[in-house]
């Protein structure tokens, strides 16, 4: 608060006296302000240039930015056309649903990703469900210990998201992705901070990793730039884990109750002439023993299976669907197109999906 | 629509070229009328009514008061601008708090407790409000003819360069402005698009990505602070708050200074203030002037005793405070400050006559102490409650039992790195305005740390995040 004098603000023509005037909407005397910009553009224009060819150089290539905004103006996109597919689930779905392969024997169809690393699928499905004008088809990738309490409400945050999304910020993702996908210094691993700790760390450009983030949000896996035997044991230890927390197996009369939740939801979705199709995609190694230990599938899916409305798809049931997976949990990217044909072949043949 | 999002650059270089159209003054200024509505839009689309409301609420008001020769009438007119001015604002950001201090105080005497659905705020409404009340108060005092066209005052109310978060823009400033078009020259597109670098540059880099996550290490937790984080996240904080939001204002004048206009600087130097008032001729200076003229002068000022001038400069500063947000810890920070303001009045009358408080040792002194007295009045201002509060203050003095330390990476040398350079900034530009610093530099060098500037905004390793104030 200025605390001048109502009758004197001599204060303030002391400071004034001292160069404190209203001028930082001047230009400076004497200097060519404009040309300044100019040249300071061309210079910008040339550093990231080289920069580019560094990091393309270094093995980077373009890779967006997945975020919450980036699904929310997905999510926006659903139409409400029937030849509409979306793609709920978690991280195999973003690595192994291939949108391309599917838009190969479906031209006409939009196809959303909308799975989130990590988190089960429930609440974008709910919101789906309660949007009256979603009549397309929904391709649910779960596996049985997604469905607990937390799971419905983990993707919460996004749905919220894209809700509160205006114009301005679809717009923002727009231009922001539109970027990402053609300049590789934009790659996520090539943040400033991670090139600085990196340098500082190891003396080398960050290494730009195995995975690639398309616009429209799926992922590509590639299994041979990584020991994916370092990724499976990673998994070996996350299952040990998760068996230590979870003590005795949970008993599948409780599971079922709660996976019933999402009857609701098929059965809204079904009513307006959409399809729900819940899927288990592929695992290989460890993976199986541990579902078969904890969720044996006779007892868990198949009955599930039996009592919902959805159309359901198990990879166990088809050996076309039977995939490896370098690390155990994912499909590596040149194995994708020939699942996604399998899945949908599987889908035509449940009447989930029209032949093309 | 943020200054950093990729769509208002966009937007804004639409702007740009179309105030560079062989098309009449008139239809420019429709022109950046229609763009300041659609900025405002993109927020929230239905709030451009309730901002061509209280556009048009102020127009018809003052033009009755200027018309009006009968005192007691013009009294009613300006008495409705006030009502209706700050009834909106209290209704929209003050409600909430209102009723659940009552369902709070009632909740103790047993009652049941009750709250509102939640209410969302108007992103910009604190200024822009006052921005129409000192237009309609001006012309209640005679110092201002009213608008004579409503174009430049639904401009002059909706300007987009800083309709969201100031400069808070005088009418008597601005509308002189609209009267004849004064295209931008070269060089005032090219200073105001360095302004604009420089100011996200503050915000991108200094404020978000060096200060935030030291900040948000400390404020964001539950958890103990020790010592070391109390004050190392609290002048984090004084550090993103002054980049944030200087960062702003100096994005928003550059931008107008592209179209044309002349906004009014607000801020200079402010850590590098001796003592409370020098602080606020430096910090946020169109809110404190705004004040002043508005609130602590017709409170009486300094002419009424030692008293009542400092209830008036309590009142005022308390205000102040709640202006910021609807929250008692701003409240807190505003009798913070307001004490200070206070004890310093005291202080100079009684010591401005010995010497040595005017020695340069001195000064430094003054100076050391008023930005530690200001770092501490930040704590309640960042806080999410009173009892972070006074968690964060008893570490600053050594009174926590936390042993882990809650900003151990590498985020405490970078936040302290980065203090390090602004004080430093602060302390050897003290009395210098931009441009002469600017005259100082020679152009290729100008125009090196520009591209600087530049390149760190493009790869600063940050979330999107807004800029502070907007909620206030």
């Amino acid at each position: 608060m200025t605390v001048h004098s109502s009758t004197s603000n001599s204060d303030l023509r002391g400071v004034l006296a001292k160069g404190l005037e209203q001028t930082a909407c001047r230009p400076p005397d004497g200097g060519n302000a404009l040309g300044i910009v100019i040249a300071a553009a061309v210079l910008v224009v040339l550093a990231l240039g080289v920069w580019e060819g560094v990091v393309r150089e270094h093995g980077f290539t373009p890779s967006v930015v997945d975020d919450k905004d980036l699904w929310a103006k997905r999510r926006l996109e659903v139409s409400s056309e029937k030849e509409t597919l979306v793609l709920l689930g978690k991280s195999r779905m973003l690595m192994g649903f291939s949108p391309a392969a599917f838009s190969r024997r479906y031209p006409k169809w939009s196809v959303h990703h909308l799975a989130v690393q990590g988190m089960g699928a429930w609440a974008t499905l709910k919101d789906l469900a309660d949007d009256e004008s979603f009549r397309g088809v929904v391709v649910v990738e779960m596996t049985p210990p997604d469905v607990t309490p937390q799971a419905y409400e983990s993707q919460k945050p996004w749905v919220d998201r894209a809700k509160a999304m205006t114009w301005d910020e679809r717009g923002h993702v727009a231009l922001r992705t539109a970027l990402q996908e053609r300049i590789a210094f934009l790659h996520p691993r090539a943040r400033l901070d991670q090139v600085f700790e990196s340098l500082w760390n190891k003396g080398t450009l960050p290494d730009p990793g195995f995975i690639t983030n398309f616009a429209d949000r799926h992922q590509e896996v590639d299994f041979q730039k990584v020991d994916a035997t370092i990724l499976a044991r990673q998994f070996e230890a996350l299952r040990v884990e998760q068996a230590r927390r979870a003590g005795r197996p949970v008993s599948p009369d409780f599971w079922l109750r709660f996976a019933m939740q999402i009857e609701p939801m098929v059965e809204k979705i079904e009513r307006r002439g959409g399809k729900v199709v819940l899927t288990v995609f592929p695992v290989s190694g460890g993976s199986i023993p541990f579902a078969d230990r904890f969720y044996p599938k006779t007892l868990f899916w198949d009955r599930f299976a039996s009592l919902t409305k959805a159309t359901t798809v198990h990879w166990r049931d088809n050996e076309t669907l039977a995939f490896e997976c370098p690390d155990t949990n994912h499909l590596d990217k040149r194995d994708t197109e020939a699942f996604t044909d399998a899945l949908i072949n599987e889908m035509i043949l449940k009447r989930a999906l029209p032949p093309p | 629509m943020t200054f950093v999002s990729l769509t208002f650059a966009v937007f804004f270089t639409g702007v740009l070229l179309a105030s560079r159209l062989p098309l009449s003054w008139r239809s420019k200024k429709l022109i950046l009328l229609a763009a300041s509505y659609i900025f405002y839009a993109a927020w929230n689309p239905p709030f451009v009514l309730l901002l061509l409301g209280s556009t048009a609420v102020d127009w018809v008001l003052a033009r009755k008061i200027h018309a009006s020769s009968a005192p007691s009438e013009r009294k009613w007119l300006l008495g409705a601008s006030l009502l209706v001015n700050l009834g909106v604002l209290a209704g929209f950001k003050y409600a909430g708090l209102f009723v659940s201090t009552t369902s709070f105080l009632l909740g103790k005497t047993g009652a049941e407790a009750f709250s509102l659905p939640s209410i969302i705020l108007p992103v910009g409404i604190s200024f822009y409000t006052f921005q129409t009340l000192s237009y309609s108060i001006d012309v209640y005092r005679g110092r201002l003819r009213p608008a004579d066209d409503v174009v430049d005052y639904a401009l002059y109310v909706a300007f987009f360069p800083q309709l969201v978060a100031g400069p808070i823009v005088r009418a008597e400033t601005f509308l002189p402005q609209c009267k004849v078009e004064t295209k931008a020259t070269g060089d005032e597109v090219g200073w105001g698009l360095s302004l604009f670098v420089f100011g996200l540059f503050l915000k991108t880099v200094f404020a978000d990505a060096l200060f935030a996550p030291a900040s948000d290490a400390l404020f964001t937790t539950t958890a103990s602070p020790t010592l070391a984080d109390a004050w190392v996240g609290t002048l984090a904080f004084s550090g993103q708050i002054l980049c944030d939001f200087s960062g702003y204002s100096l994005c928003a004048i550059g931008l107008a200074a592209t179209l044309g206009f002349s906004l009014p600087d607000n801020f200079f130097r402010p850590y590098a203030a001796i003592g409370f008032s020098d602080f606020w001729r430096r910090w946020h200076i169109s809110l404190s002037t705004w004040l002043r003229d508005y609130l602590y002068i017709p409170l009486g000022g300094n002419r009424h005793g030692v008293v009542r001038t400092a209830a008036a400069l309590s009142l005022t500063m308390w205000l102040g405070g709640l202006w910021h947000g609807a929250a008692w810890t701003f409240l807190a920070w505003g009798v913070l400050h307001g004490a200070y303001l206070v004890v310093e009045r005291l202080c100079r009358a009684k010591f401005s006559a010995v010497t040595w408080t005017h020695s340069t040792a001195f000064r430094l002194f003054a100076m050391g102490l008023t930005l530690i007295l200001v770092v501490i009045a930040w704590v309640p201002f960042r806080a999410p409650t009173f009892g972070r509060m006074f968690e964060v203050w008893a570490a600053m003095v050594g009174q926590s039992q936390a042993t882990t330390s809650l900003i151990v990476d590498v985020r405490l040398w970078i936040a302290l790195g980065a203090l390090v350079v602004l004080l430093s900034a602060q302390f050897f530009t003290r009395n210098l305005p931009l441009r002469i610093l600017a005259m100082k530099v020679p152009p290729a060098a100008r125009a090196v740390l520009l591209a600087l500037f530049l390149l760190a905004i493009f790869l600063a390793p940050v979330d999107d995040r807004a800029f502070l104030y907007f909620q206030f």
